[in-house]
């Protein structure tokens, strides 16, 4: 293994390594700490890929400083629609067979 | 190892600001793209949160092997193109170029394992529409918001096959590229720019993985 490639080819297996946790817990029954746990691997994962495969560690501040600008963005748009679905109620309409209901055409 | 410097366009300075400009232009764009990629996620937390039950049951209808393999073979395909960015760094042009060859190739493998997932789909009347009839599990009333899921799931997963589709043809015209030295071929710099884009692809996948695949996996 050469020195250089060293680091990728470990984060090649830790990234396997973490596939292999996320798919065999999965099976295991744990509601909603399921989903915590494939979403806690998956950032480790992706976390793993930015900073060595993506040479964010080594890499200009400014491009860090990208990547994060478009996380906070997102998450700041999340913000924003959550709680115009989480201040809301749904009223769902009554749901009627279309045989039932009058067909409506042009006026 | 190629010694000879190479030359830059003429608003830069330097051949590192030129590298850099091209690198940070990258960035933005992987930026713009996470904001393309966003509301399918928010999408995702809204069905979550509005139709639990029904989600993990549509989630169980999902395929865990071929999803599982697909994440196997991505991940493996970032390794190879990380790989491919350093020996382009490094000079070692023909080596650069193989690797290329086997992430398009491994990419190419990604998309005939999705594509007969969704025959499996198809077969498994997965499809939302009037004929979406999922076979066993999932209650009459859980009808609607399995079909969002599904809605979801086949937006996400095209969009998804859709950049891999492009990441894979711009490794292809990399790797076509390289036989010639610059400044007729292309430069290690259009290899990290490619590399950037097909890890961004990759980093999509990791989080659709748990979300689409495991998330009811265990029985609800």
């Amino acid at each position: 293994m050469e020195k250089r490639t060293r680091p990728l080819v470990l984060t090649w297996l830790a990234l396997l390594v973490l596939l292999a946790i996320s798919a065999g817990t999965s099976w295991l029954r744990l509601g909603w700490i399921n989903t915590a746990i494939g979403l806690a691997v998956a950032t480790v994962k992706v976390v793993l890929v930015g900073l060595v495969f993506m040479r964010l560690r080594v890499t200009h501040p400014l491009l860090r400083l990208t990547a994060v600008a478009g996380l906070t963005t997102l998450a700041l748009l999340f913000i924003l629609s959550g709680a115009d679905y989480a201040t809301r109620s749904e009223v769902p309409a009554p749901w009627q067979h279309p045989s039932t209901v009058a067909p409506r055409l042009g006026r | 190892m190629s010694t000879v410097k190479q030359p830059h366009a003429e608003q830069f300075t330097s051949r590192e600001q030129q590298s850099f400009a091209g690198t940070f232009g990258m960035w933005v764009f992987i930026a713009s793209e996470l904001l393309f990629f966003g509301p399918l996620l928010f999408g995702y937390l809204y069905l979550r949160v509005h139709y639990p039950e029904a989600s993990a049951a549509a989630s169980r209808h999902t395929d865990y092997l071929l999803g599982t393999s697909n994440t196997a073979v991505l991940l493996t395909s970032s390794f190879l193109m990380a790989l491919a960015g350093h020996a382009a760094e490094s000079g070692q042009r023909p080596r650069a170029m193989r690797l290329l060859w086997a992430v398009a190739a491994l990419g190419f493998v990604f998309l005939v394992l999705k594509g007969w997932e969704y025959h499996k789909d198809f077969q498994e009347n997965l499809f939302p529409g009037p004929g979406f009839r999922p076979e066993h599990g999932g209650r009459l009333q859980q009808l609607p918001g399995m079909q969002l899921f599904f809605i979801l799931y086949f937006v996400a997963t095209c969009l998804h096959a859709v950049h891999l589709t492009i990441g894979i043809l711009v490794c292809l015209a990399m790797a076509w590229r390289l036989r010639r030295p610059p400044p007729v071929g292309v430069s290690a710099d259009a290899i990290e720019y490619a590399g950037l884009y097909w890890h961004f692809v990759d980093v999509v996948w990791i989080f659709l993985y748990p979300l689409l695949y495991l998330v009811g996996r265990a029985g609800g």
